[in-house]
Parts: C-alpha cells; sequence; structure tokens
C-alpha cells in the first residue's frame, strides 16, 4: 500500500509541474513531503523507501539515477538527525526541517544536473515548488495529527 | 549492526544511484524497454495532462494577447481624442483662412478648383522641352489655357488642345509668358520662356533682384495659389542700359515627372 501511494505522489508530483519551459528539476517535492510524512509515523530508516520513491520519479522525469541517490541520501539524513542528533518536535520546528531538507535536495539535485547540462536556475519556479511543498507538507502534517 | 546495515544501504544506494545517473544508462538497450513500459502504464495520464498543459498555455497567450490589444486600444483611443483635437484646431485654421480669403478678395480654398489627372505621353522632339503632350483632350474637359502644375511647381499652361491629348507649353517654351512675382521683394514681372533658362523682362536697373531669388506664379486675380517657377540663375546688364538681363532657371524637370495635374482655371 505505501509504495502505491509512493508511486501515486510521484504521479502527483509529475502532473504539478505544469511549466513546459523550466527544467523538471524545480517541480515541486511532494514525495520527500510524502517521506517525510511517513517518518513521522515510523522510526525506522526510510532510506529503501526514499530509492524507491526516487526511481519512480526517475521513470517519469528520465532522470534516472538521481532521484534515487538524493532520496535515499535525504532520507538518510532525516534518519540521522533523529536518531543521533536531536528528535524534533511541533509543527514548525518539522516545517523548518523539511524547508532545510528540501533545499538541500534542490541545490543536490541542481548540482548534480549541472554537471551533465546547463541547466538555468529558475528562481520564479523554485519559489513557487516551495511554496506548493511546504502546503502540502502542512496537510499532511494536520492528517498526521488527527490520526 | 542495524544501523550499520542502514549505512551501507544508503552508500550503496548513492553510489548506485550516481552511477546510473551518469552513465547514463536509461538509455541502454537493456534498460530503455523496461522505462518504456512504464512510460506506457502512466501514457494516459500524462497526455491528459499534457493536454491540459497546452489548453492552459493556449489560454494563458490568449490573456496576455487580449491584455496587449487591449492596452493598445486604450492607447489608440487616446491618439483618437488627440487627433479630434487636432481636427478642431484644422477646421479653426481653415475658417480664419477663409475668412481671411473674403477680407482680402481672395480665395486660396483648393477645394474650389476643379482639377484633372493626366499622364505625360509625349516630349519636344528638338530636346528643349517646349512642350509636352498629355493623355487627356476635349472629350474630357480640357481647355486652353488651363494651368499644368507638378506638386508645387508650375509646369506650363494648356497650349493647344486635340481630342483625345493635349499639348502643354511648358516653361522652358519661349511663346509662354506669365506674370510672376519675385517672393523676396514682392515685385511683379513677366516671365518668358526659354531653354535652358527663361528670362524675367523689364527689370529696371535699379530693381533689387539676385542670384537665387525665388520666382513664383502671381494670379492677377488672385485665385490661384503661388506656384513655384524657378530661381533667378544670373543677372546681368541688358542690351537696354536701362534694364537688367535676369536669367531664371525652373524648377520643373519635364522629363522626370510622369504625371501633371491640370487646374480647370485659366490665368
Amino acid at each position: 500500500m505505501f509504495y502505491f501511494l509512493l508511486f501515486l505522489t510521484a504521479l502527483i508530483q509529475n502532473l504539478l509541474f505544469i511549466s513546459t519551459k523550466s527544467f523538471v528539476i524545480f517541480s515541486p517535492n511532494i514525495v520527500l513531503a510524502f517521506l517525510y510524512y511517513h517518518s513521522l509515523k515510523e522510526t525506522k530508516s526510510l532510506v529503501f523507501k526514499g530509492a524507491v520513491g526516487g526511481l519512480f520519479l526517475d521513470l517519469m522525469f528520465d532522470t534516472l539515477g538521481l532521484n534515487i541517490a538524493i532520496k535515499s541520501f535525504i532520507c538518510y539524513l532525516i534518519w540521522m538527525i533523529r536518531e543521533k542528533v536531536v528528535y524534533v518536535q511541533g509543527f514548525y520546528s518539522h516545517l523548518l526541517f523539511f524547508f532545510i531538507l528540501s533545499f538541500i535536495d534542490l541545490f543536490l539535485r541542481y548540482g548534480l544536473i549541472r554537471l551533465s547540462y546547463v541547466v538555468k536556475f529558475d528562481a520564479v519556479v523554485v519559489m513557487i515548488s516551495l511554496v506548493i511543498e511546504l502546503v502540502v507538507f502542512s496537510l499532511l502534517y494536520a492528517i498526521y495529527k488527527r490520526s | 549492526m542495524k544501523r550499520r546495515l542502514i549505512h551501507v544501504q544508503v552508500v550503496v544506494f548513492v553510489v548506485i544511484g550516481l552511477t546510473i545517473f551518469f552513465s547514463d544508462v536509461s538509455t541502454s538497450p537493456f534498460i530503455e524497454p523496461i522505462i518504456r513500459v512504464f512510460n506506457n502504464l502512466i501514457y494516459p495520464i500524462m497526455s491528459i495532462k499534457n493536454a491540459l498543459v497546452q489548453k492552459i498555455e493556449d489560454s494563458l497567450d490568449t490573456y496576455v494577447f487580449l491584455v496587449n490589444v487591449q492596452k493598445e486600444n486604450r492607447q489608440l483611443k487616446e491618439k483618437i481624442q488627440e487627433l479630434y483635437l487636432y481636427e478642431a484646431l484644422y477646421r479653426e485654421c481653415s475658417l480664419t483662412v477663409d475668412k481671411l480669403g473674403k477680407d482680402l478678395r481672395t480665395d486660396y480654398s483648393l477645394r474650389r478648383y476643379k482639377t484633372l489627372r493626366a499622364s505625360i505621353i509625349g516630349y519636344d522632339p528638338t530636346g528643349r522641352d517646349n512642350y509636352v503632350v498629355i493623355n487627356k483632350g476635349k472629350q474630357d474637359g480640357v481647355k486652353e489655357g488651363y494651368i499644368a502644375v507638378s506638386g508645387d511647381v508650375l509646369l506650363g499652361i494648356v497650349g493647344k488642345v486635340f481630342q483625345n491629348t493635349s499639348k502643354v507649353y511648358t516653361v522652358f517654351n519661349p511663346k509662354l509668358k506669365l506674370s510672376v512675382v519675385v517672393s523676396k521683394t514682392g515685385k511683379k514681372y513677366i516671365y518668358e520662356g526659354g531653354w535652358p533658362f527663361g528670362r524675367l523682362l523689364h527689370v529696371n536697373i535699379g530693381d533689387k533682384v539676385e542670384k537665387d531669388f525665388e520666382i513664383r506664379l502671381r494670379d492677377i486675380k488672385r485665385r490661384l495659389p503661388a506656384f513655384k517657377v524657378g530661381r533667378v540663375e544670373k543677372v546681368n546688364i541688358g542690351e537696354d542700359p536701362f534694364f537688367k538681363s535676369v536669367y531664371i532657371k525652373p524648377y520643373v524637370d519635364v522629363r522626370e515627372i510622369e504625371f501633371t495635374l491640370l487646374i480647370k482655371r485659366s490665368l
């Protein structure tokens, strides 16, 4: 069930990206929001699940390998920070933490893509994507709190 | 042990992911069919999405276009308002000119002239440009004495009228004699055509007529505009010691013009 939802999330992320003039790496990171939401419920490591989510994204965006590496790394970061540094509590702390992770994810994607291609950094699309991400994350957090 | 596994797991995924990405495995013949199958699975949704995106983009483009059209429309409306003002000013000027014309017993309204456009179909074979032949004649209502102009320059006077054609005596024709005025001084003289220079007759020795002075047509009844005739080319002491010989270079270039406007009015 989780993997089906993950697939749906990746599909939604793909569907939400409607800009034809910008590159797919600037799409709103809904998969990360979903993985983070899932990490709230489970204390186990999400590295494998993150890799699968990344695989779905890669298959859809035709960037095979990129999201597998980044999503597994971000999931590892979530796990590591939770486990070893501090346990994040409260909505705003989660929001901030997610925001930082999302930024790391974005710049890793952009940086790695830039090693192979020349891609213009589309700040407007990035800002819109970040806002969408945060809204989706807030909704998922609300669902998590209710459940 | 479990933690170590997670560390290993992440390293493996990152290394594999980056290797796949940078080695461009997705284009290999083994992986490509798998990706194609996956893409086929989500193709219906993607095609709907693309159609939707296209529609949204088209709508946005239309919206932007309409906004631009609206802006342009507004600017044009403003321009039209401005032109209305100019039109009113023009009407005011026109009325003032008409009033002035009445007060001075002159009539400068070109609208009152009946005109006729004619093509030049023949030239003087002597090469002295004494006349040109135009394609309008008696059946078009042309009469002898009508004035032929080109722009604001006098071409000549209709000399002979045939059924379908007419002969216009140009300002180079020695038979042509006109009343003219020197623009700078306002003095009136008689112009006699000639090639290559026309002449001003009976210019007193004391009259101020110098080189490059402009000569204009003078209608005794003051009903015609002062068309340009030519400019003073040279001034000599004449054979008669009381008069100057003033040579005029006509402005009109007979061989350049193709059409002429006949003003249906005699001098």
